[in-house]
């Protein structure tokens, strides 16, 4: 969607018909709208969402009418409140209206009907075409569901980069990189499948009957897990939050605030204790799967080491004689002791019979392999025991780190127990009791993801006895291909839906960083983590910590989020002008913002002021306050 | 991106049919994503299976 004009008549604080047009070049691509405090910006940024969608989000929501308008109108004239938007998109060029109009009653004015929406397009042909379902055309280009990311007020838009905003950073890349239509037709071939299911399920014999009743309730079973999962994980989040709230709190109030700060401090201390003993753990495990063996060895070492030595000792190995000396007499045809080799003769069998019995040179070198294999097993299985040792021992000293941090943790909430302040004592109950329903919930979604995992194995078995079972009948053979076919459709989507995901986030993660490093401070970067937690980090590290992860300043997470939505919105076009693959289509999107950058510090702004914009002199670069760019 | 890659392979990897099938039922989301009247896409995609799927 490229915005062209918007023509907007009696909207608020507008009087009469005014138009603005937006600036079209590709290389100068923003336009940026000056004024000062209640002249009509955040109105302006309303005019589209009300045009595209009939909602504003201002102060008396339902007084559209420019009031000077009313008021110089006679009583009984008519009255009209418009936007009218021109658009390109697709290659086709839309102007959506919407119009509300009345007459001046009693003084006020007063609306004939609800505001109407007209929407046309002129085609690729130059035809004029009036769709017949104006909001849906307007959904399909620009849905609502996504408008947040494109129509929105700057100062509010650090929502993306606060904690807990996973889920939000995880639609929007779905959303407006187009991967909800994968999402959506995985669900939808899961629910054929199903019906497949239910049709084979009348036409197969009994056994195949039961087979699939079977099945279908262990997929109930798997539905209601992962509602019962999904459900305490928005409790847990809901949990998470509060918690954060009473922390907010307590730092807030005198009595608490040096406790709360040491426990904030010992809190990071336990979350970095508990990944380095994930680590630990997980090196144990390596070690031991790797050369565990080596523990159980050492019979078979040492009775290699015994039968290699006693071979040697007998001479057996390395042989006395070597093959190649006793071929090269037999080839000259004369023996050591001067006797003339002659084939056929006794002395050449005799000979010849050496052969066999001495050492191939094969057998030689197998044998200093081994031996030389033996040793190094056994040093390998002492430096086995060794490193274990050493492991557990880090181990050990790990978990005296984390109870002494959980003891003193202890001693810190029972301290704010007892406090004589009310508040701080009933704040610091809810947080005991909020962390317990946490730890709770973990360890109940914990157990449905084991109940998951054993139905999952138990639908595979099933899986491979239905498959077994002879069907005969026709109509069932199609109704069993039909379901093969859904569930390898739905896979391959779900793998390329995955492919994508990870693209995307990678692509985000370089594009956020190229934003972000024009502006902000250096030695630092922003990173979208695997749990697509928007997250500033530094970029040196000072010691060994698994958490880089700095606070943000509300500046720095508007940027932040910004960088998010404007990285988004850049892979979204150039996907969108590829137009290579149709599972991954991206789009054109505008941004429309005011009070762009508004909790930033005046250098700051300077930095960030469009560049290319021709409408943003330097001299001004950083008084604008509207922005509409695509 | 890369990823064109990824996706061709994978759609290499199934039968012409599903191939069929995949595109279809890709089209038919594309065509009814943000209406806010999406019925009936849920009997679409399994007609959809019916007729690839013969």
């Amino acid at each position: 969607m490229i915005l062209e004009y918007i023509k907007f008549k009696n909207f608020r604080q507008y009087f009469g018909e005014q138009t603005v047009y937006f600036s079209k070049s590709k290389e100068k691509n923003v336009t940026v709208i000056h004024g000062e405090n209640g002249s009509g910006k955040t109105a302006f940024l309303n005019m589209f969402n009300w045009c595209f969608y009939g909602k504003v989000s201002l102060p008396n929501p339902e007084i559209l009418i420019n009031e000077r308008s009313e008021g110089e109108a006679k009583e009984g004239q008519e009255l009209e409140v418009f936007v009218e938007i021109k658009f390109r998109d697709n290659n086709k060029t839309y102007i959506v209206t919407r119009k509300l109009s009345g007459k001046k009653l009693s003084g006020r004015f007063v609306a004939n009907s609800d505001a109407k929406l007209h929407l046309s397009y002129i085609d690729e042909r130059g035809r004029t075409v009036e769709p017949k379902n104006p909001q849906d055309t307007i959904d399909q280009i620009l849905p609502e569901s996504i408008k947040s990311y494109f129509f929105f007020d700057g100062e509010r838009i650090d929502n993306l980069s606060k904690e807990g905003s996973q889920e939000e950073i995880k639609q929007a890349i779905k959303s407006i990189m187009g991967l909800t239509v994968l999402e959506r037709s995985v669900n939808h071939l899961d629910f054929a499948r199903r019906q497949f299911m239910d049709e084979l399920r009348s036409l197969g014999d009994t056994e195949i009957q039961g087979l699939i009743e079977e099945r279908q309730s262990l997929e109930k079973e798997i539905e209601k897990c992962r509602a019962t999962i999904l459900q305490m994980q928005k409790n847990r989040k809901a949990a998470e939050l509060e918690k954060l709230e009473i922390d907010k709190r307590l730092i807030e109030l005198e009595g608490a605030k040096d406790l709360q700060k040491q426990r904030e401090l010992l809190d990071k201390q336990k979350s970095e204790i508990q990944i380095e003993l994930k680590k630990t753990e997980n090196e144990i495990k390596n070690v031991c799967s790797k050369n565990g063996y080596l523990a159980f060895a050492e019979s078979a070492i040492e009775a290699t080491k015994n039968f290699l030595e006693q071979k040697r000792k007998k001479g057996e190995i390395p042989a006395g004689i070597k093959q190649q000396f006793v071929q090269d007499l037999l080839d000259q045809n004369l023996c050591i002791c001067g006797t003339k080799l002659i084939e056929g003769t006794e002395h050449w069998d005799r000979v010849r019979s050496w052969r066999n019995r001495a050492g191939s040179d094969e057998l030689e070198i197998k044998f200093t392999e081994i031996a030389a294999n033996v040793k190094v097993l056994h040093a390998e299985r002492s430096s086995l025991f060794k490193e274990i040792k050493s492991l557990r021992r880090k181990k050990e000293k790990l978990m005296e780190s984390l109870s002494s941090v959980v003891e003193q943790l202890d001693e810190i909430s029972s301290k704010l127990d007892g406090k004589e302040s009310e508040e701080i004592k009933n704040l610091e109950r809810k947080r005991r009791d909020l962390e317990t329903q946490i730890q709770e919930l973990d360890l109940e979604i914990g157990r449905y993801q084991q109940k998951i995992l054993s139905f999952e194995e138990n639908i595979a078995k099933l899986d491979k006895k239905i498959e077994k079972v002879q069907i005969q009948e026709e109509k069932a053979a199609l109704a069993n291909k039909r379901i093969t076919a859904c569930k390898v459709a739905k896979e391959t989507i779900e793998q390329i839906h995955e492919a994508l995901a990870s693209k995307v986030k990678d692509k985000i993660q370089c594009k956020i960083n190229e934003v972000y490093d024009n502006f902000m401070r250096k030695g630092y970067s922003a990173q979208l983590n695997n749990n697509y937690e928007l997250r500033i980090v530094k970029d040196y590290v000072v010691r060994e910590t698994p958490d880089r992860s700095v606070a943000m300043s509300q500046g720095e997470r508007q940027i932040t989020s910004l960088a998010f939505i404007g990285s988004l919105v850049d892979i979204a076009r150039e996907q969108h002008e590829k137009g290579d693959t149709k599972y991954f289509r991206g789009g054109i999107y505008p941004i429309v913002m005011d009070s762009p950058f508004g909790a930033l510090d005046p250098d700051s702004q300077g930095k960030n002021c469009p560049r290319n914009s021709d409408t943003c002199a330097p001299s001004n670069s950083f008084s604008y306050r509207f922005t509409v760019a695509w | 991106m890369s990823s064109n890659k990824e996706i061709k392979e994978l759609l290499e990897n199934v039968s012409p049919e599903i191939r069929t099938l995949i595109n279809g039922v890709i089209d038919l989301e594309y065509s009814r994503l943000h209406l806010k009247k999406a019925t009936g896409v849920r009997e679409q995609v399994e007609k959809i299976v019916r007729e690839v799927i013969k």
